[in-house]
């Protein structure tokens, strides 16, 4: 009878043992080591609070924290946007649709490496999109400058995330009964009040699982910005992975880089626990 | 005793594995790809040679960085790393670093550069002994490229010795933006960015960290550094150097000189290498100069520790790399617009002979010269004049945090003395986290 009990348990074992070690291990040494005082390479020598107070007093954590909620929040947003925006046109039925699909899907199969440099190519002074400016007579303009390095990296990001929402919110809108929407027609809905009353009811939980998802990505981006602008110029768009990769990787500071991590962890739970509660509320 | 021989046989197994266990090789991805080829190619041919079975990875420079680190840390190393730049006095600190004076040796000690020589001399932490611990690849020469046809329309001529002041003079004289910069100068977070830096510094007569105090970088909030910021910013403001310098990633200056919007610009021979290889329209119109102190890449091969079996299987392969002294030279300097001039004396004298005859007409003077006398620094990892590869320098160079610093003085009009007050706490701040 304990032996069955066990049983599936026992099955489980293993998988959970090598999600707990790829997942909790190092949560709970970079945990460890923001404590301590650590060289690359060498013993810990002494442990204490001293690289909490370091980020604390030199300022640099909190700007690159704010510059990494801006970069968020409007990517995530403008990527809902259009994302919306363009599954409810491929919802409908029209000749080339398939086509359309696949063309706007493809910035998602690029790898971000790939769109950072697609972008710096384009967006450098002297690259394609002042070329066309200059040639439609217009005057360049500084993309990569300090006020518009964050914002063109945003653009980028925009480019490349909007296909995960189009295709999630196809996949959502084709799951809402067609009835719902015949029933409101009948009770006298317009197309704005059909959108407002049935289409965003029903895709409430794809919407919140997209941003969430989206968002927690965002967030954690590296690659976009440092290859476009090393997080320059000065610090403009040093948003916090590239802060946290230069102190841990180039300035050999683990511990520091290590207190960094562990002060935006608060955030990061956050939008897991609530990823994990509207997951449950949808089984 | 149960305990003790499944102990015993996890040794056995694991050395067993070890012993089996191709050479693991990385190599750090240059700026002048077909170099890389070029290495993998002759590793290969030792492999064939030897038997000795290999497994070689080029990787691009920011991914390699993250993984040496990492490497290091779990002391889960490769066993050799070719063209790394930054590593040696990491891996030394943490007594993963092999000397490799017996290689300097096979090759014949007297035909170095004293500079190669000199640059990864290290000192063992246990024995305070001065050691070879890596070999740099080459010099990364660090020339200045001037447009020959738009110094001539500003009439003007390229000196016997040219100085950073005659340079600032004929890019005044060639600026016409916004269609040509005179002064194609990074000023931001970049390596490239970090070398002019450096150059200008030492030319200023300021430094990073003095002799007398190593562990002080208390000679940068001088002075020569406020002086050479305002004349930085003030080029800037006379968009003498173009608006969008701040912005440049490496490659944006090599772009933007061969597209012809700068007049001159700071860059190893990747720039002529990519040009020749192009057969761009701006070769036959462009000269490369040398103004001492000299900034060099800090490229360089060196090995990990593991098996003496090993080791010795490792430097006999940085020996092959080097020992056709001939094809060396030919691969990273002759057919790289002298990207890597050679770091033998005995090669760079052929160099010195082909500049005599008029075989690199890109070249306005001998490269050789300042190398042999020494007029030269490691821009990453050696703060001039102190002279010794520092995990602390390199660790303070390789962020790019320095040149990022500097931006203010340029986007916000910031007073060079609080920026260079700025650099200096915060150079400060890592050397005493490093303990040094």
């Amino acid at each position: 009878m304990m032996k069955k009990r066990f049983e599936p348990y026992m099955y489980m074992a293993p998988a959970v043992l090598i999600i707990a070690f790829i997942i909790i291990f190092p949560l709970i040494y970079t945990l460890y080591i923001s404590f301590a005082s650590k060289l690359i390479g060498r013993e810990i020598t002494s442990f204490g609070f001293f690289n909490y107070a370091k980020v604390f007093s030199e300022g640099r954590f909190f700007s690159s924290f704010g510059k990494s909620l801006f970069f968020t929040v409007i990517s995530v947003f403008m990527k809902f946007v259009i994302g919306l925006a363009l599954a409810l046109i491929l919802n409908r039925s029209f000749r080339g649709r398939g086509l359309v699909k696949g063309y706007f899907f493809l910035p998602w199969c690029i790898p971000w490496f790939t769109t950072a440099i697609l972008f710096l190519w384009m967006f450098r002074f002297s690259g394609g999109v002042n070329t066309m400016l200059t040639r439609a007579g217009l005057s360049p303009v500084f993309w990569l400058s300090e006020r518009l390095a964050l914002v063109t990296g945003i653009f980028a990001n925009i480019w490349k995330g909007f296909p995960f929402f189009m295709i999630s919110f196809l996949a959502g809108l084709q799951a809402i009964p067609k009835e719902l929407y015949e029933a409101a027609k009948v009770d006298g809905a317009g197309p704005f009040q059909q959108f407002l009353h049935v289409t965003l009811p029903g895709l409430r939980n794809v919407i919140l699982i997209t941003c969430t998802l989206s968002t927690l990505w965002t967030f954690g981006l590296f690659d976009l910005l440092y290859v476009m602008t090393r997080g320059g110029p000065g610090d403009a768009s040093k948003v916090l992975p590239i802060l946290v990769y230069e102190t841990g990787i180039r300035q050999y500071e683990f511990g520091k880089a290590a207190a960094m991590a562990v002060l935006t962890l608060p955030v990061v739970l956050l939008l897991v626990f609530v990823l994990v509660r509207l997951t449950r509320r949808e089984a | 005793m149960r305990r003790l021989l499944a102990l015993g046989l996890i040794i056995v197994a694991f050395g067993l594995t070890t012993w089996g266990q191709p050479l693991e090789i990385w190599i750090r991805s240059v700026y002048y790809p077909p170099f890389n080829e070029w290495l993998k190619s002759k590793i290969l041919e030792w492999s064939e040679q030897t038997g000795v079975e290999v497994d070689v990875s080029i990787i691009s420079d920011y991914l390699l960085d993250e993984k040496l680190i990492n490497a290091i840390e779990t002391r889960v190393t490769p066993d050799i790393i070719f063209n790394a730049e930054s590593g040696v006095t990491l891996a030394l600190e943490a007594g993963l670093a092999v000397p490799l004076e017996d290689v300097v040796d096979r090759l014949g000690r007297d035909d170095f550069y004293p500079l190669a020589l000199q640059a990864y001399a290290l000192t063992d932490p246990e024995t305070g002994q001065k050691l070879v611990y890596a070999i740099p690849m080459f010099f990364e020469f660090g020339y200045w490229y001037i447009r020959t046809d738009l110094l001539k329309a500003a009439g003007m001529e390229i000196p016997e010795q040219p100085t950073w002041e005659w340079l600032v003079e004929a890019a005044k004289a060639m600026n016409n933006p916004p269609e040509v910069y005179g002064l194609g100068i990074p000023i931001s977070p970049s390596y490239d960015a970090l070398n002019v830096l450096s150059f200008l510094l030492y030319h200023y007569g300021g430094g990073f960290i003095t002799e007398l105090a190593p562990g002080g970088a208390d000679i940068f909030n001088t002075e020569p550094t406020w002086r050479l910021f305002e004349d930085l910013k003030q080029l800037y403001k006379d968009k003498i150097i173009p608006p969008d310098a701040v912005s440049w990633t490496d490659f944006d200056n090599n772009l933007s000189y061969m597209e012809g919007r700068i007049a001159t610009t700071w860059n190893p021979g990747s720039i002529m290498g990519a040009m020749l290889k192009q057969n761009h329209p701006l070769v036959p119109y462009t000269k490369m100069i040398a103004i001492p102190p000299i900034s060099l890449g800090g490229e360089c091969v060196f090995v990990f520790k593991s098996t003496p079996e090993r080791e010795a299987k490792c430097k006999d392969l940085v020996y092959y790399i080097f020992a056709d002294k001939e094809t060396y030279r030919v691969k990273s300097a002759d057919e790289a617009g002298l990207y890597g001039v050679p770091i033998f004396k005995s090669q760079g004298a052929i160099i010195s002979q082909k500049y005599e005859a008029g075989e690199f007409p890109f070249l306005g003077s001998d490269p050789m010269v300042p190398i042999a006398r020494g007029e030269a620094f490691f821009g990453t990892n050696v703060p001039y004049p102190y002279g010794e590869a520092t995990s602390v320098f390199e660790a303070a160079a390789s962020s790019f945090q320095i040149t990022a610093m500097m931006g203010p003085l340029f986007i916000k009009d910031a007073d060079p003395k609080q920026v260079a007050q700025d650099i200096s706490l915060w150079l400060n701040a890592r050397l005493a986290a490093r303990g040094s």
